[in-house]
Order: C-alpha cells, then sequence, then structure tokens
C-alpha cells in the first residue's frame, strides 16, 4: 500500500479502511499519566504505539492514491480535496470534476493547470480566473470566454492578448497559438510571463470581503493575516486554507466547515473549543489530539471516534477527568518538555517540531519554505533524504511528439523522463508516466503533454502565487506611468499627475517585479 | 450544532448548489451557441 508513512518508520500503519473499521479499538492502547515525565514525550510514546492510517480522508471511491480528501471518486493523486471527481494531481479541488494538475480551484469542470480559480470550463492556464469558460492563460480574468493570454480582465469576450479582436479575426489568430503543440505552448507561457510583468497587479485578490488583511479571500470578514480563506470566515487572524463558516480562530492551517474556537490546529473540520490538534472533525473541547472524530473532552488522545473524557487515550469518567486534567496542566507547567535546542514547551504550546511523525521535506511547509539539510538539522528537525530512484526511463521527454494529435495511445507504457531530471530542489521524481484518463483528457484540452513530473509542475504552479508574508508598501502608480515606467495608464486617477498616497500590506515583496497597484488605482485602470 | 449554524449552513449548501447550477447553465449556453 502507499502511505504517508516513511516504509522503514517505527509507527505501525493500517490501510485506510482497517483504520476506520471497529475491528480494533484506540483505547486498548490507553495508559495512565505518569507525572514523572514530560506530557510531550508521553505523547510521543503514545505516538509510536497506536496504529496510524496510511492515507487520511473519508468516503474515497475508487481513489486509493487521494489523501486527506472528503467524499472524492475516480481521483488520482488529489490531495486535500472535497466532493469532486473524475480529477488527477490536483491540490485543495472544491466540488470540481475533470481537472488536472490544478490548486485550489472550486465547482470548475475541464481545468487544467489552473490555480485559485473558480467556476471555471475548459481553460488552460487559469491563474486567479472566475466564471471564465473556453480560455487558455488567463491572469485575475473574470467572465471571459474565448480568450487568450489576458490578464486583468472583466466580462471579455474573444480577446488576445489583452486585444479585443471580432469573432472572426480571433478565430483566425487564435489558430497561429495552438497549444496542442508544445513548442507553441512554449511560446505563448513566455508571451504571457511578459504580458503579465507589464501590466499592474491588484495589491491583493481579495473578493467581497470588509475589514481584512491577506491574499485570496473571498466572503470574509474582520480577518487578519488570512491566505486562502474562502465563504464565510469571519473573525479569524493567522490562517491558511480554511471556509465554510470559519469563526472566531486562530493559527490554523486547513480548517473550518462550521468551526468555531479553534486555536493552532491543522486540519479539523466541523468542531467547536479545539486546542492544539490535527486532523478530525465533528468534536468540541479536545486538546493535544491527533485525528479525534465526533468526541469531546479529549486530551493526549490519538485516533478516537465517539469517545468522551479521555487522557492518553485512557477513558475515565466526568469527575475522574475534570479533576485529572488541571494536574496534568498544572505538571506541564511544572515539568516542561525542553527539545534539542533547548525550546520550552509548556501548556499552551503546539507539539515539538522534533517529534512530528514526518521529516521535514515530507510536510507541506517544504514547498513553500524550502531548507536545505543543513538548515533543518540545525533546527534540529528530521531530515531524510529522498530514496534513490532509478526508474527505467523508456522516453525521454524531450523525444515526446511536439502535437497532442501526434501522440498514440501507446504513450501510456512509457516511463518518460522529467525535463528536470532531478536537478532541480522540487522533490523532483526524475520519471513520469501518463495514464489513459490523463491522454484522453489532454486530448480534449486540445494542449500538449506535461514535460515535468507531477512534483515539478506542483512546484511551478505554485510560484504563480506569492508566500504568506505581508510587506507595507505603496502604490506604484505614479500618475501617468508606473513607478517602473513600463506601464502607461489609460485613465486618469483621483491623484491625477501626482504619485498614488494609497499605501498597503501585500504579499509581493518588493524585490519582485510586478506593478502593485491600491484598490483604487487598480479598479481606475480595468474595472 | 446551534440552530443559526444550522440554518447559515443550509444556506450555504443552496448558494452553492444555485452557483453550480448557473454555472451549468452558463456552459451549457456556450455550448448551445458555439456548435
Amino acid at each position: 500500500m502507499v502511505s504517508i508513512h516513511f516504509p522503514a518508520g517505527i509507527f505501525t500503519v493500517y490501510c485506510r479502511d482497517c483504520w476506520k473499521s471497529d475491528k480494533w479499538d484506540p483505547v486498548d492502547y490507553g495508559r495512565d499519566y505518569n507525572f514523572n515525565k514530560p506530557f510531550f514525550k508521553q505523547y510521543r510514546e503514545l505516538m509510536e504505539s497506536v496504529p496510524r492510517p496510511n492515507l487520511t480522508g473519508n468516503n474515497a471511491v475508487n481513489s486509493e492514491y487521494s489523501h486527506a480528501c472528503e467524499s472524492v471518486k475516480n481521483c488520482y493523486f488529489v490531495f486535500w480535496s472535497y466532493f469532486s471527481e473524475d480529477s488527477q494531481y490536483c491540490y485543495a479541488l472544491l466540488l470540481s470534476r475533470n481537472t488536472f494538475n490544478s490548486y485550489i480551484v472550486d465547482k470548475s469542470d475541464h481545468a487544467n493547470e489552473s490555480l485559485h480559480s473558480n467556476r471555471i470550463y475548459k481553460v488552460n492556464y487559469g491563474y486567479f480566473a472566475d466564471d471564465c469558460i473556453n480560455s487558455n492563460f488567463l491572469f485575475d480574468c473574470i467572465g471571459c470566454s474565448d480568450c487568450l493570454g489576458c490578464v486583468n480582465l472583466r466580462k471579455q469576450k474573444y480577446c488576445l492578448w489583452n486585444e479585443k479582436l471580432s469573432k472572426e479575426k480571433y478565430r483566425e489568430q487564435i489558430k497561429y497559438w495552438d497549444i496542442g503543440s508544445y513548442k507553441r505552448l512554449q511560446e505563448a507561457e513566455e508571451k504571457f510571463i511578459s504580458l503579465y510583468l507589464s501590466t499592474p497587479h491588484r495589491y491583493a485578490h481579495i473578493i467581497n470581503s470588509q475589514n481584512v488583511t491577506g491574499d485570496v479571500l473571498r466572503d470574509t470578514k474582520d480577518c487578519k493575516m488570512c491566505f486562502s480563506a474562502l465563504d464565510g470566515v469571519q473573525n479569524c487572524k493567522y490562517l491558511y486554507f480554511g471556509g465554510l463558516n470559519l469563526k472566531d480562530s486562530y493559527d490554523i492551517s486547513a480548517g473550518g466547515d462550521t468551526s468555531a474556537l479553534l486555536y493552532e490546529i491543522f486540519g479539523t473540520f466541523g468542531s467547536q473549543r479545539i486546542k492544539f490538534c490535527v486532523g478530525g472533525g465533528g468534536s468540541q473541547d479536545n486538546e493535544y489530539s491527533d485525528w479525534a472524530e465526533n468526541s469531546s473532552h479529549l486530551f493526549g488522545c490519538i485516533g478516537l471516534k465517539n469517545k468522551k473524557y479521555c487522557i492518553l487515550n485512557k477513558q475515565y469518567t466526568k469527575k475522574e477527568y475534570e479533576e485529572l486534567l488541571p494536574k496534568i496542566k498544572k505538571h506541564m507547567d511544572e515539568m516542561p518538555y525542553v527539545d534539542k535546542k533547548g525550546n520550552i514547551y509548556k501548556y499552551g504550546e503546539f507539539f515539538p517540531t522534533e517529534l512530528s511523525a514526518y521529516a521535514y521535506k515530507e510536510t507541506f511547509a517544504f514547498p513553500w519554505y524550502p531548507k536545505t539539510q543543513e538548515e533543518v538539522e540545525a533546527e534540529g528537525w528530521q531530515w531524510r533524504s529522498p530514496q534513490e530512484r532509478s526508474y527505467p526511463i523508456t522516453l525521454n521527454s524531450k523525444d515526446l511528439p511536439d502535437h497532442i494529435r501526434d501522440v498514440s495511445d501507446s504513450i501510456t507504457q512509457e516511463t518518460i523522463s522529467c525535463a528536470h531530471n532531478g536537478s532541480c530542489d522540487e522533490k523532483c521524481l526524475t520519471a513520469f508516466r501518463i495514464n489513459q484518463e490523463e491522454l484522453e483528457f489532454y486530448r480534449k484540452m486540445k494542449v500538449a503533454l506535461p514535460r515535468l513530473c507531477p512534483n515539478c509542475r506542483y512546484s511551478q504552479r505554485l510560484a504563480w502565487r506569492n508566500s504568506f508574508h505581508l510587506y507595507k508598501r505603496r502604490c506604484m502608480c505614479e500618475g501617468e506611468k508606473s513607478l517602473n515606467g513600463t506601464y502607461t495608464n489609460v485613465t486618469s486617477h483621483f491623484h491625477e499627475l501626482e504619485p498614488c498616497p494609497n499605501k498597503f500590506e501585500t504579499t509581493f515583496s518588493p524585490e519582485k517585479p510586478e506593478i502593485v497597484y491600491c484598490d483604487q488605482c487598480y479598479k481606475g485602470e480595468f474595472l | 450544532m446551534k440552530l443559526t449554524d444550522r440554518i447559515k449552513r443550509y444556506k450555504y449548501i443552496l448558494q452553492t448548489l444555485f452557483q453550480i447550477a448557473a454555472f451549468k447553465i452558463k456552459v451549457f449556453f456556450y455550448k448551445l451557441k458555439n456548435k
């Protein structure tokens, strides 16, 4: 079976179905709290004894290679997704189908190589695109159809490189930009990047939100330092990827679905008053617990379902639990866990990183904050060198047919080398295969076959969004032109010929070459 | 789950269903027009 755990690791790993079954009971691994040892040390011992699932998620139908997904069907290499089907190589797919190589795509159909897009159909390379149909290479476009290589357009049709054409002229010119050919695809990509760099961008992707700071926010209110918060996030701070009525929460990585009062959690849904927990859902009043399903009042527990009043997986009565819990919290303060670097972990701190079940390079943090082995080891965290890969390459990516129409079905039998060939720092798999569904999809989308492995494709896609850091900057509109002089304004703004005085917090770092405008100047130019 | 949360959830589900339906209708007409 495939697993998120290292094969030679110390953990007992069950397959997802067995782990979720009633054939075993995590309470059998329960133990008394030992007041002579720090809590985190006891927790780690419990971690090593309680079986762990190879992959997490619920209701995955014919999706053996999906992880942390809820109700997905016929999906392959799909992670953190919700009610989606017939998709491959996607991350955080929501209510979508027939979507490949995408990252946070919502309610879409036939999307390829897209990122942060909502309701798109037949779109290749759609970044921050909403309600777009039959288009390729879009950035921050809304309500567009039949467009190619456009940035910042609203409700447009037949546009090529931001230029409006007649239907006939568009049909004629689009014949040249046939992205079914890899050479033409590369040419289009280069042209798109130069257009992207010469066009101003809004300081943040914020839609229908009030009193917020962060990036990629939709229908949110009173949120600070939040990133990728969608649909009813209210009164939250330090959040990455949350949504569906999440309220009054702090320090969240993936959480939501009618949750409130979450603090320092990762991947918890439909829960209230949860602190320092990982995974799980439908729970209340849990602390320091992993994968607690429909449970309440758990402390230091792993994998419990439908339980109440447990500590270190041992069942207590309500009275015993309420008596013991304050003593444990006091003990955590009196005998804190001290890691190799001398950091002190008392009650109120998240789990020490060095006790994690995963090495740094295997975690979600690595693509966003890449670190070398020396840096990771200096922090006292785990490092595991990637497994050596020696796939028998049967086809070099350079020898792939240029046009998708020239690709025969026999390509599904080939092991293709990744164009990066392990030379990048993107967890390159060095080789990849094209499966039948994927080939059919590329044919349907009329797009050239990829030359990179899925991991390299993922890293390339992430480069289209900024990291989770806000910089205080001034609007780059200088009156007639942008600050670097590459863009000439088409309308006059409220500040007329003077530089715009507006300041904002943006994820675009000052070193980045993009032109960044405030909301007023951006709307003046493009809306 | 509180009643207000439950109502919000149903409202969200309905809203999402309408959004998907509207998107599907849009795609349907697009396909019809470009047949």
